[in-house]
């Protein structure tokens, strides 16, 4: 790495050129219009709801620091049972996801599988075909899932390119280690649990975020799905709220409490409440997604 | 428990002329674990997908559907609106593929050139964040910036322009879905393209540096031609999802004053389907862009092997 990064210097000039100043001045750009949207929502979140309407669009810190919008928001139950069930199809979906790809990933790994081309043209195929939202409606109505979070958990429940990035992985396991464990007696799931898993923990990781982020952004099959307010997830909520401009999502009595609350400072609060988790993640996520897209190659 | 044949003897092995029915009962424990998955795909994927047929039948809800044959194709192909419904859905995707293609492969050069760690850095970790917010959160960031008073309403003032509502304006609309795109993708997408710029062999920017050549040189001589392998095989994989109008981002930028404007394919299968009921014409309408769907994806694919295969070989 030190080498790479020598050479690559030795490569380049170091005054500052014009060409380099301008492409600077295109990366400021770009970050501030990335951020500068995103701190002044914060910010009005943030701020005393009288005041709100007095601050400009690029002002960055509230105009007089106030939480109330927060503790409305928050005060209500229904932005809860929407936490809790984005929460839940979240975590369970991607915990089954996850066990789903490793086994498989395991099973289509192993040497001489009889039927093993066959059952890769069936997975290969499931990633190429695709049905509307309508007719996976149908399907969940048919199994009575409507209005049960069972079917966000499965809809989507395997992405079958986590599982060939998978299988990349599982694929390079030192046949020595395998070797070894066969002659001590390892079944095949001790395999899986006691050497696969724990030699892959970083794709796995990837994988797993992989399945998270897109289950927690998730809004429209959500919505289809699940159209009940008690199983609503977060995003649903949002989108009524924010996208609907619709406040029945807010409980009548506080909002006749605070007259003066201001809706779209509101609406940001909720906004921010729920890229909250994702902003947590964001860390570990930046770590492991990085690679993980480049070990896959193309991920569309 | 199953005995995996040894790799290290395969031409001495006499489990070779094992029966197949005597190996596939070795395997066992292999095709339980495979049972989920397979079963998960078969009762709902693949349902899902057969599902489709609904458009050559009449909708019953309580009793047998009823052949219908064409009927709801013929319908589908005739209704006033659909030529305008495929022509914004292709627009749309054409306009947003390449968009997402050329912005991330100038980014990526650029941050190839600066020096400043730290400044990359910082420039890289704010630039992937938009690509892990929802769509919902994306409209609300966008909505809160371009309404009366918004950020951009601001730069009007400064410049003393009229300013009118970008959201609700069917010339502008198409515009802010481009650029909404391109604001979440333009620092994830550019990843892949850094990654194939640092793989390029630094002997080669030295003997160039060595010979005079600028910076630009190098750039349009070394890196841009090391850079047409990806840049064609992604360009190739996006046009296989031509008929996908990114159902997520325009369901939500649609409102009453532009919703003609941006309506694509998948929005009317929802709409017509799922909130108006009829079943029948969404699944014709759904089935067509599935067919359609699948040709592009299968064809790009193809495309795409066939490419890095000619370039590996070169």
């Amino acid at each position: 790495m030190t080498a790479v990064s020598s050479s690559r210097r030795r490569g380049r000039l170091h005054r500052l050129t014009p060409g380099l100043i301008l492409i600077g001045l295109f990366m400021v750009v770009l970050c501030l219009i990335i951020l500068v949207p995103l701190l002044n929502l914060t910010a009005k979140s943030l701020c005393d709801p009288l005041l709100v309407s007095h601050m400009s669009g690029y002002q960055i810190w509230p105009e007089k620091f106030s939480l109330v919008h927060y503790q409305v928001i928050l005060s209500t139950d229904s932005i809860w049972t929407a936490i809790m069930n984005s929460l839940i199809i979240t975590l369970g979906g991607t915990a089954l996801a996850v066990v789903l790809t490793c086994s498989s990933a395991y099973a289509m790994t192993r040497p001489g599988l009889p039927g093993k081309k066959l059952l890769m043209g069936f997975f290969l195929a499931m990633m190429v075909l695709s049905a509307p939202i309508l007719q996976w409606y149908l399907v969940m109505r048919g199994y009575k899932l409507i209005n049960n979070r069972m079917s966000m958990i499965l809809y989507g429940c395997i992405d079958v390119y986590n599982m060939i990035l998978l299988m990349r992985f599982f694929e390079e396991t030192p046949a020595a280690i395998l070797e070894a464990a066969r002659v001590d007696g390892a079944g095949d799931w001790t395999l899986l649990f006691r050497i696969f898993i724990p030699l892959n923990k970083v794709p796995i990781i990837t994988i797993m975020l992989f399945y998270i982020v897109p289950k927690w952004n998730e809004y429209f099959a959500s919505g289809v799905f699940l159209p009940d307010s008690s199983v609503r997830v977060l995003q649903c909520y949002l989108r009524e709220f924010v996208v609907n401009n619709n406040s029945e999502a807010l409980n009548k009595d506080i909002y006749a409490m605070f007259r003066d609350l201001n809706l779209s400072a509101l609406q940001n609060a909720t906004i921010v409440i729920s890229i909250l988790p994702l902003l947590c993640l964001y860390p570990t996520i930046l770590k492991y997604f990085t690679s993980g897209v480049l070990a896959g190659g193309v991920k569309e | 428990m199953t005995a995996l044949p040894a790799r290290a003897k395969p031409a001495a092995d006499p489990k070779r002329k094992k029966s197949l029915g005597r190996r596939i009962w070795e395997y066992r424990v292999i095709y339980l674990m495979l049972l989920p998955t397979v079963l998960y795909f078969v009762l709902f994927k693949c349902r899902a997908v057969w599902g489709m047929k609904l458009a050559f039948y009449d909708y019953r809800p309580r009793s047998e559907d009823v052949f219908a044959g064409w009927k709801y194709f013929q319908q589908v192909f005739s209704s006033p609106t659909f030529g305008t419904i495929i022509r914004n859905t292709v627009m749309i995707n054409l306009m947003r593929t390449l968009l997402n293609w050329f912005f991330p492969v100038a980014f990526a050069i650029m941050q190839h050139e600066v020096q400043q760690k730290i400044f990359r850095k910082t420039v890289q970790v704010v630039s992937y964040l938009p690509h892990f917010l929802s769509w919902v959160v994306i409209y609300g960031i966008w909505a809160s910036a371009l309404q009366y008073g918004g950020l951009l309403n601001n730069l009007y003032d400064l410049f003393g322009a009229e300013y009118k509502n970008l959201l609700l304006r069917s010339d502008t609309i198409v515009g802010v879905i481009g650029a909404s795109s391109l604001w979440r993708n333009i620092g994830w997408d550019s990843i892949i393209y850094l990654a194939a710029i640092l793989a390029i062999d630094t002997t080669l920017y030295d003997a160039a540096t060595v010979d005079g050549a600028s910076r630009w040189q190098i750039i349009r001589h070394i890196i841009l031609p090391a850079l047409v392998p990806t840049m064609a095989t992604i360009l190739i994989l996006n046009c296989g999802y031509i008929m996908d109008a990114g159902v997520d981002q325009i369901l939500v930028f649609q409102n009453t004053a532009v919703q003609n404007t941006i309506e694509v394919l998948d929005t009317y299968v929802y709409r017509v389907g799922l909130l108006q009921g009829s079943y029948s014409f969404a699944s014709a309408a759904g089935l067509f862009k599935s067919a359609v769907g699948l040709v592009f994806v299968v064809a790009a694919r193809t495309a795409s092997r066939r490419l890095t295969q000619s370039g590996a070989n070169r």
